[in-house]
């Protein structure tokens, strides 16, 4: 060891400033059989993805929140350094996107005010909101906040319908960008693109201006 | 007696994309003292050479004004330069944005200051280090405050010290990309890397301590980070030669006082 050198607790732990994502995906009765099936390799692989890359590991943390008979935090919060969570989807009941929305809103602020708690600096958080249908439960009052944050750049939302059944009109109104429907069941090609925009955030420097692959959208969705 | 290390080091993010490292560092040392780091932004193209005029910009301007105790009118010198340099290269100003880190020294007066993120510590003695300024930071990370912002919007922070006859000062200057790394957010303490970094400055010899800080940054923390990564240190100990001299600067020190008092420059 050279006399000019440091070890690991001269430095802080994890410098790297977070990215939190919510996943709010429709686990309702609709999807059942293939699309659940599909939509739970997808996640994985996001996951997977994100933990073979040698930043985002470290920047990225996911939370999985699935709206169906009930609305359920599946995942808090969490990095996929050290390892990553198969979800178990199962589909079932209404589609109460509202209250999911809700609860995904709640929980990006509570772990912002972590992030500030201890000091973490943290990136625009992401929501992604993923539906075959369209919100069985009173709405409007999430899709208004939701919508109010990304006005405010406090946000970045990322509405997708899955199948022709998905309202995309509905799906818009939870965010200032268009709604993209997926092409067929193509989650795999959805998540690795997500994965990959997630990867430029987290090596972005600051100040930077991170632009998204807007071209590769076209391999697995339309707008 | 005053004894320095840098290390300016470009990021892997910059490294990757084949653009040019955006921190820029400079430093005089020839009767009065000056040390500058300046971060340019990462959204703008030409905002390393935006912090290099703001750091020659600086520097002149404490030239021109070693005894200024209120300069504010710096910042207003540091934007006509860039909006000089912009309309002379068909540029918008805003391409020049960067932050700015400062240590002015003459003889027993330190100025410091800071416009954007970064940080400054400082220890008197050999007492812990401690931040002296909070940074101007949006709330997430790739936000920040730069000398081309409105002057209604730039939080200038300066501050003055004075110290004693042989008493010794360090400080350290950092832009974000170490600053994550080497300052602890949540107990606001420099890690004991800022400290062995100053044991090698007194320690070992100075034309090794350069070198072997930068070898220690880029094997230990630039892994760690996408940034650029620049660093200064300085340890200062005002001296007064001989007895003649102490009665000179006691004169200086009423003459400086009674000049600040009414406001001369």
């Amino acid at each position: 060891m050279s006399k000019y050198d440091l070890i690991p607790s001269d430095l802080t732990e994890n410098p790297t400033a977070r990215i939190a994502i919510c996943l709010v995906l429709d686990i309702s009765s609709s999807m059942d059989g293939d699309p659940i099936e599909e939509l739970m390799e997808g996640v994985t692989l996001f996951q997977k993805s994100l933990h073979e890359d040698p930043i985002a590991k470290y920047a990225a943390e996911v939370c999985i929140i699935g709206f169906g008979s009930s609305v359920t935090v599946i995942q808090d919060f969490k990095t996929v350094d050290n390892n990553y969570f198969v979800p178990m989807l199962s589909a079932s009941g209404l589609t109460p996107m509202g209250q999911a929305v809700s609860t995904a809103l709640d929980l990006l602020e509570k772990r912002k005010e972590d992030f500030r708690n201890v000091g973490v600096d943290y990136y625009q958080p992401w929501m992604v909101l993923m539906s075959d249908g369209a919100p069985t439960d009173a709405y409007s009052s999430s899709a208004k906040r939701s919508r109010s944050m990304m006005e405010q750049k406090k946000l970045t939302v990322f509405p997708i319908g899955i199948g022709e059944g998905a309202n995309l009109n509905i799906l818009e109104e939870f965010a200032t960008r268009s709604a993209i429907r997926l092409k067929g069941l193509n989650f795999k090609d959805f998540f690795v693109w997500l994965s990959k925009s997630v990867s430029s955030v987290s090596r972005s420097t600051p100040g930077q201006d991170i632009k998204l692959n807007t071209d590769e959208i076209k391999g697995w969705g339309t707008l | 007696m005053i004894q320095h290390f840098s290390c300016n080091i470009t990021g892997n993010a910059h490294e990757r994309d084949g653009t040019p490292c955006q921190d820029k560092l400079l430093i005089f040392t020839n009767g009065i003292s000056f040390f500058g780091l300046s971060d340019g932004a990462g959204s703008c193209k030409q905002s390393d050479i935006g912090a290099s005029l703001t750091l020659k910009e600086t520097y002149s301007w404490f030239l021109q004004n070693p005894n200024s105790s209120s300069p504010s009118d710096l910042l207003l010198s540091i934007q006509n330069c860039l909006d000089k340099y912009a309309s002379e290269n068909n540029l918008i100003t805003r391409e020049l944005s960067a932050t700015l880190l400062f240590v002015f020294i003459n003889n027993e007066i330190i100025r410091i200051g800071q416009v954007g993120d970064g940080i400054i510590g400082f220890r008197k003695q050999n007492t812990k280090f401690k931040k002296l300024f909070d940074a101007q930071k949006g709330e997430f990370a790739n936000e920040t405050t730069f000398v081309t912002s409105p002057l209604n919007k730039i939080k200038f922070q300066t501050v003055e010290l004075s110290l004693e006859v042989n008493e010794t000062i360090d400080i350290v200057l950092m832009t974000d990309g170490i600053e994550a790394v080497l300052f602890n957010s949540k107990e606001h303490t420099f890690t004991s890397a800022v400290d062995k970094f100053f044991q090698w400055l007194y320690d070992e010899p100075s034309e090794e301590v350069n070198l072997g800080i930068k070898s220690a940054i880029e094997k230990n923390i630039k892994p760690l980070t996408q940034d650029d990564l620049s660093i200064i240190g300085v340890s200062y100990r005002y001296e007064v030669a001989d007895s003649s001299s102490e009665s000179v600067y006691w004169y200086t020190k009423a003459f400086n006082y009674i000049k600040r008092l009414f406001n001369f420059r």
